[in-house]
Order: C-alpha cells, then sequence, then structure tokens
C-alpha cells in the first residue's frame, strides 16, 4: 500500500482477489462500507483513526458516506464466494 | 300423547313403534330364544310438534329399517348394528375391564410441537421506525447501523434484540439476529449488567420449539458467553429457566433436525449445537456450572477434567 502523504494518489491497476488474506478481509470490509480501500477512507474522513479489532488486525468500525455505520465482527467475515468481488488496487 | 302401533313382520320378527312426544321408541321382539330389546332415544319431537314433523320423523325411522342399508336377512336386529370398536376408553379404569371397550392410549402430550411465538416488541419498534438500523440489500444483505454502536444504551436496546430472536418473518429474524450479535461483539462491560434481562427473551425463544429459532437462539447464547469474562458465571442462576428445552431435544431425532439455509452453509443441526452449547456453558460458568447442567439436562457428561 502507498503512503497516505500523497493525498491526491489515484489506483493504477486493479486485480480480483485469488485467496484470502488479512488484507484481503480488511479490502473486503472497506468496499462493503463503499471505499475503495483504507486510502480513500482516510481521503474522506481526513486522517480519521481507523478503529481495529487488537486480536485480528481486522477494521472494527467504519462510517459511511451516508454518516451510518457499519460494524464489523472480529471474525473473518469475507467468505470464499465472496473472494472474487475484492479488488486489490495498484499504485 | 300420539300413540302409533305399527306392526311389520319380516321373517317373523316384529317392529313396534311407539311415537311419544319426547321420546321414540324402536323395540323389535325378536323371533330367537335371546329376546332383547333396546331403546332409542332421539331428541326429537315435543308437544308441540307439528303433525308435519311427526310424519317426516316416522319416514325416517322407516328408512332406517327398509333402507338401503337394511337387511331383512340379518339375525342382529338392525339399529342394533353397534360398532365395538367405536367403544373406547382409556386404561386403567373399569371400562378398560369390560369387553366390549377398546383402550387406547394416552394423548400426545405435544412437548415436540412446535408452539406460535407472541407478536415481539422488537417486531413493533422496527415497524415504527425506533430501532437505529435497516437492512441494505446487496451481494448479501447486511445491516446498517444509524448511530454508533457504543453510543447506545444496551440496557434498553439488547433485550429488545434479543426479544426478536423468536421471529421467524423476513427480515426481523435476520435484523434481529445480526444486531444482537453486533451488539455482542460492541458491547464489552456493558452486557454484563443487562444479562438478567436477556433470560425472559432467550426462554421464549426456546420455547417455541421452532428448529431454525432454537438454532439460532444458541448461537446467539454461545455468542453472549463468549462476548466477556463473567457472563458464563452470571448465567449460572439462569439455568433452571432455559436448559430445560435443552433436555427435551438433546436425543430427539427429527427429519429436519439438519436445516440448510443455503448450499455453502453447515446444516445447523440441534443435536449437535445442544452439546456443543452445554460444554461451553460448563467451561465458562465456574465450578458450580456442571452442577446445575446436571440438574435440568441429567443425561449430560461433564467435558472438564476436575483436578482434585
Amino acid at each position: 500500500m502507498p503512503s497516505t502523504t500523497d493525498n491526491n494518489s489515484k489506483p493504477k491497476s486493479m486485480k480480483r482477489a485469488k485467496e484470502w488474506t488479512a488484507e484481503v478481509e480488511n479490502l473486503f470490509r472497506f468496499q462493503q462500507a463503499g471505499y475503495r480501500d483504507e486510502l480513500e477512507y482516510l481521503q474522506f474522513k481526513h486522517g480519521v483513526m481507523i478503529e481495529k479489532w487488537p486480536e485480528t488486525g481486522f477494521v472494527k468500525k467504519l462510517q459511511r458516506r451516508d454518516n451510518t455505520f457499519y460494524h464489523f465482527s472480529r471474525r473473518r467475515e469475507c467468505r470464499d464466494c465472496d473472494l472474487h468481488k475484492v479488488v486489490v488496487y495498484g499504485y | 300423547m300420539l300413540l302409533v302401533n305399527t306392526l311389520l313382520t319380516n321373517h317373523d320378527t316384529w317392529l313396534h313403534f311407539q311415537h311419544c312426544p319426547d321420546i321414540s321408541m324402536v323395540t323389535r321382539k325378536h323371533n330367537k330364544a335371546s329376546s332383547y330389546s333396546r331403546r332409542v332415544c332421539r331428541a326429537t319431537s315435543t308437544y308441540t310438534h307439528t303433525r308435519t314433523h311427526i310424519l317426516i320423523s316416522q319416514l325416517r325411522t322407516l328408512l332406517l329399517i327398509f333402507g338401503p342399508s337394511s337387511s331383512f336377512n340379518r339375525t342382529t336386529p338392525v339399529y342394533m348394528s353397534r360398532d365395538t370398536s367405536e367403544l373406547t376408553t382409556t386404561g386403567f379404569t373399569v371400562k378398560a375391564a369390560m369387553k366390549n371397550y377398546r383402550v387406547v392410549g394416552p394423548p400426545p402430550t405435544g412437548a415436540f410441537q412446535e408452539r406460535p411465538a407472541k407478536p415481539t416488541t422488537f417486531r413493533k419498534f422496527y415497524d415504527r421506525g425506533d430501532l437505529p438500523i435497516y437492512l441494505v440489500h446487496g451481494t448479501r444483505p447486511t445491516i446498517t447501523w444509524k448511530v454508533d454502536i457504543e453510543t447506545l444504551d444496551y440496557n434498553h436496546y439488547l433485550p429488545l434484540f434479543f426479544d426478536g430472536l423468536s421471529e421467524t418473518a423476513h427480515p426481523y429474524a435476520f435484523l434481529a439476529r445480526q444486531g444482537a450479535e453486533d451488539l455482542l461483539d460492541h458491547g464489552g462491560d456493558k452486557i454484563l449488567p443487562v444479562i438478567p434481562q436477556l433470560i425472559i427473551p432467550i426462554r421464549n425463544a426456546l420455547n417455541t420449539r421452532n428448529h431454525q429459532v432454537m438454532c439460532t437462539t444458541m448461537k446467539v447464547l454461545q455468542h453472549l458467553v463468549k462476548s466477556g469474562d463473567k457472563v458464563g458465571e452470571a448465567l449460572v442462576p439462569y439455568f433452571r429457566q432455559i436448559l430445560h428445552i435443552f433436555d427435551l431435544f438433546k436425543d430427539k431425532k427429527s427429519k429436519s433436525s439438519g436445516v440448510v439455509r443455503s448450499h455453502l452453509q453447515k446444516p445447523e443441526n440441534i443435536r449437535e449445537l445442544i452439546p456443543e452449547t452445554l460444554e461451553l456453558l460448563e467451561r465458562t460458568g465456574g465450578n458450580d456450572a456442571f452442577v446445575h447442567i446436571k440438574i435440568m439436562v441429567p443425561t449430560y457428561q461433564s467435558c472438564v477434567a476436575y483436578s482434585p
């Protein structure tokens, strides 16, 4: 993932996830909430701290663009059937 | 009093009809050695009965004797074709010893029969828009919270979502389950003080005897126990209210015990969920948990090795 100092960075490439990892799980959660990835979320929220589960490192809570909340559990939520829907962006 | 006597002979049998205002007595004197007469009482006419009604009742009686179902060659009385299989009685009674009575078993108790759940307050609150959630339809249905969960009053909302576990209709069942799990995930220390208020909704959900509802409730119960350190011990005094259903369904064989919600999900087998839940309750319930479980589920075997 590129550093967050570049606020105008846009992805140059994209590919679909083939196997599950912790990064894919977090990407799934961001995309569920309507964002590309963590970078876009930070751009939208202007540097707010992202809450994560201490045990697993997965995202705990995200705020959508309509100011509603998505709460995620500490367990894996991205099923194998949802893997192909997760987009991994390259910068 | 109107008295009509009709004598009919048929194969040396006499039929006497006597029509009284209140009863109609049909007697038949059989030609055989054993003669008997029975009285067939019909609550029909009264003193105010009209001639037309009397004629109709007489015609009915004649039809009974000479109708298509009658048989003149029968030696047994026509009106006496009494089906003895209709005479039933329960066991351990005086009638059970009699020849003509058939002893039937006790009626079913309905212990495993599904009971419809009462209308829940969860449904009422959701329909009114008082709950801070709504359903999002996407690749898979998810729920979105209008406010941050950590700012919610758990004393009010957690029992409400547990109350919705009794629901079977969509979207209430999904919202209640997902909402309860989200609240338990993010509750932390707020869950422990609310435990006493959760017992009645859990008991009501288990008492519905609906397989899907029971499986959902047991999974939420497992989640509740894992949500905090002291939660398991706090549940021990309430085992007598929620575990009697576990004893009922522990060994019940059922065709629908494997409920499959989708081809990607493991079937929810109630016969596997019950021991799983009991073991979790014992592990997290402390030293007294096993005794309390054993009282309600006598066939339960401990999964914890106690060291002397």
